[in-house]
């Protein structure tokens, strides 16, 4: 048995979970929202079981060149689906919020799909840029980073759906979404980790780029892009204390700020050449 | 005049669209490739665009005056809306105001019960005491019989604030340091050559090193697949005055080389000259089994007649490892290429002609490397911009202000309380906290009675 084996097996669990929010959502009964929760836990117990047998072979097949599995496009895009659902389940636990699971574990799944379809989940050993203490720092408070905004901008599109019932005539005397007070709340909770995670992330970088490359800043695709996101969201930090910007403009902020993360994740990697090219496929 | 636009300079008012802006200008320079050649821009613009991408500064973004006329801007809303909070930033550290601010739902909780048969004075007492053992120390504000006790936990978090912005102030100087102080350049060094100035990133001046700088040796080393390399390694000695100072000193990727200030990367390695390959040659019986070592193209006799040419050599062919390409002629005039394969001459079995065996028995490859060499003296400053910032927004994410407020005001017969708590943050979690803070202290002041 594999990792490779045991992401198969939390993508059956997620998907069973996304199937209990959606009747969640349309059915409106607590109990299939629960369950809903439980099965992304063992999803995320799957992700997690997968991730440390993979950890556990690359020792076995590289010596002590293994290394964390944190390291290609493939890994990665794993990694992600398992950060998102960490976010949301310890979001829920706090806030008990289930509905919030229709709009992540769609997210957490297709990118766990798109890494065991389209991925290559060969172990091979490091190239020499890599080869350095920084990797596991850096790219798990980036990666966390990322799942924080993911799940930032969940609640942002919920507090646009939300807020949109309410302008629409009557107000639903029951309705499934938390109150916007709640969501703005949430919403403002996980930006302020997200921009916490991404700096520490943007600093290790420099500090490892600065050992590796010669320099704590060289303007590199992935650099700048990362820069561009951190721009945004500290924008958006502190046009929360501007007056006349309420709920809404910050919730599309959020979006805006959602897709620069993706593009400085993804679209600098496929698309743009630079130092960060480990990531490519 | 002046203080309205220096208001206006400390404002948020001019955060928000800097912010914007500089996210704009980096994505205007990742899109658009930086600092090709004039060549290059023609083969990717058309000529009035690229004259008008130009005027703009858009190939050369970061560099560009309103690039850095942004980030000036920047620093100076930083330092102004600093400067501007400071006096009240003091004030909100050491005093508390005597009542709550307006009431105001989204931040602020209210609670009020009523104490049978107590008196002001005495309530207070007990009060101060419990505050002091769950929040901190109160102060006591006086008015007529009425008594406030003032509370607040957190307050130095406001200071994270400032600390966040001094960072990044810190970080825009250490890197207009290093621009202005610093320089960044290549040394280009083939195995057992010293040199003495480096290629500068930009221009073509050549910065000279304060030492000599030798390369002893260089190595690459690849993993079993033959293709990915496992290790570029420099050994590297530093002269000075003629005189080796530092000796054969090993520079890998992540592991720099430092020295008199300036720090010295692996950055790059080539070829210095054409490998030279060492063939083993056994011919058929009358003739002697002998060694010959050729270059690339270069050609030597055989001892039974005819000749043997390298034709190519590659350190690393498929996983196969060194595998060079020779092409034998025999007397007759007939030619014959076969490869060879140092790690595995069972293949070269495979080639055999007329009872002639080549083998492949070690090669020469003289390499250079290219070090970068980086003099940068604002790093200190970023380090110490970076920590403060981890610090502060830390801090600033942990924890949050917290003030209470509880009003004694003596009725006919016993005393009416009203509780205020407010928070920065956290709705949910600072409401419940005060709630429970205020059951507590019902109960502690109903059982004293």
């Amino acid at each position: 048995m594999s990792g490779f084996f045991f992401f198969n097996v939390a993508a059956i669990f997620l998907f069973a979970a996304l199937l209990l929010f959606l009747l969640f959502a349309a059915a409106r009964k607590l109990f299939l929202g629960n369950w809903g929760r439980n099965l992304t836990l063992a999803g995320l117990l799957f992700l997690t079981l997968g991730f440390a047998l993979r950890w556990w072979e690359s020792y076995r097949l590289l010596g002590h060149e293994g290394h964390i599995p944190l390291t290609n496009f493939y890994e990665s895009l794993v990694f992600f689906s398992w950060t998102v659902l960490l976010a949301f389940l310890l979001i829920d636990w706090r806030f008990r919020l289930p509905i919030l699971g229709a709009v992540v574990t769609p997210v957490a799944l297709l990118f766990l799909l798109a890494a065991q379809l389209t991925g290559d989940a060969a172990i091979h050993p490091l190239v020499p840029a890599l080869k350095s203490n920084w990797l596991t720092f850096h790219v798990l408070t980036c990666f966390l980073g990322y799942a924080a905004f993911a799940v930032a901008c969940a609640t942002a599109v919920l507090y646009l759906i939300r807020t949109k019932e309410k302008t629409g005539g009557q107000p639903p005397t029951k309705t499934l979404l938390p109150e916007p007070e709640l969501l703005e709340e949430v919403h403002y909770q996980a930006v302020l980790v997200g921009f916490l995670l991404l700096t520490l992330g943007i600093l290790t970088g420099s500090a490892w780029a600065h050992r590796a490359w010669g320099s704590y800043w060289s303007w590199d695709p992935k650099e700048t892009w990362s820069l561009i996101v951190w721009l945004i969201y500290a924008a958006l930090l502190h046009a929360r204390m501007v007056r006349g910007w309420g709920g809404k403009p910050l919730a599309w902020l959020s979006l805006l700020g959602f897709a620069a993360t993706l593009f400085c994740w993804l679209g600098v990697n496929l698309l743009l050449p630079g130092l960060h090219s480990y990531g490519a496929l | 005049m002046t203080e309205r636009f220096l208001r206006f300079l400390a404002s948020l008012r001019l955060t928000l669209p800097l912010l914007f802006g500089l996210a704009l200008g980096a994505v205007a320079g990742t899109v658009i490739p930086q600092n090709l050649t004039p060549a290059e821009y023609e083969g990717l613009y058309p000529a009035a665009l690229t004259v008008v991408l130009k005027a703009l500064q858009l190939f050369d973004v970061y560099r560009s005056w309103w690039f850095i006329a942004l980030l000036g801007l920047l620093a100076a809303n930083l330092l102004f809306c600093s400067w501007q909070r400071l006096p009240a930033l003091g004030k909100s550290l050491r005093d508390i105001p005597a009542a709550p601010p307006p009431y105001d739902a989204r931040r602020q909780f209210i609670a009020t019960f009523f104490l049978p048969g107590g008196d002001s004075r005495g309530t207070a007492d007990a009060v101060a005491v419990f505050l002091k053992r769950r929040f901190s120390t109160p102060r006591r504000f006086l008015h007529g019989t009425n008594v406030t006790l003032a509370a607040q936990r957190g307050a130095w978090t406001s200071l994270a604030v400032f600390a966040i912005h001094g960072a990044i102030l810190l970080v825009l100087g250490g890197g207009m340091t290093g621009a202005f102080l610093g320089f960044q350049g290549y040394a280009v060094i083939p195995e057992g050559k010293t040199v003495l100035e480096l290629l500068p990133r930009r221009g073509d001046k050549p910065i000279p090193l304060p030492f000599g700088l030798r390369c002893d040796a260089f190595t690459v080393t690849f993993h079993e697949d033959g293709r990915r390399p496992r290790e570029f390694k420099s050994l590297v000695s530093i002269l000075e005055d003629g005189r080796v100072v530092r000796e054969r000193q090993a520079i890998t990727v992540n592991n720099p080389l430092s020295f008199g200030g300036i720090r010295l990367y692996q950055s790059d390695y080539g070829p210095a000259a054409p490998p030279r390959v060492t063939l083993r040659v056994h011919p058929p019986v009358p003739g002697v089994p002998f060694e010959t070592t050729l270059a690339p193209g270069e050609r030597a006799p055989m001892t039974h007649g005819g000749e043997v040419r390298l034709v190519r050599f590659v350190a690393n062919f498929r996983d196969l490892g060194p595998t060079a390409l020779v092409e034998v002629m025999t007397s007759g005039g007939a030619s014959y290429a076969l490869p060879v394969f140092q790690h595995r001459p069972d293949l070269d079995q495979a080639h055999h002609f007329k009872d002639l065996q080549i083998h492949l028995s070690s090669f020469q490859q003289p390499y250079y490397t290219v070090l970068l060499a980086s003099r940068d003296p604002g790093v200190p400053l970023v380090w110490s911009g970076f920590i403060l910032l981890a610090a502060g927004l830390t801090t600033a994410f942990l924890c949050s202000r917290r003030r209470l407020w509880i009003a004694l005001a003596p009725q006919k017969d016993g005393l009416a309380l009203t509780v205020t708590g407010e928070w920065r943050r956290n709705p949910a979690t600072a409401t419940a906290f005060f709630r429970r803070l205020t059951q507590e202290m019902k109960k502690e002041l109903g059982k004293e009675d």
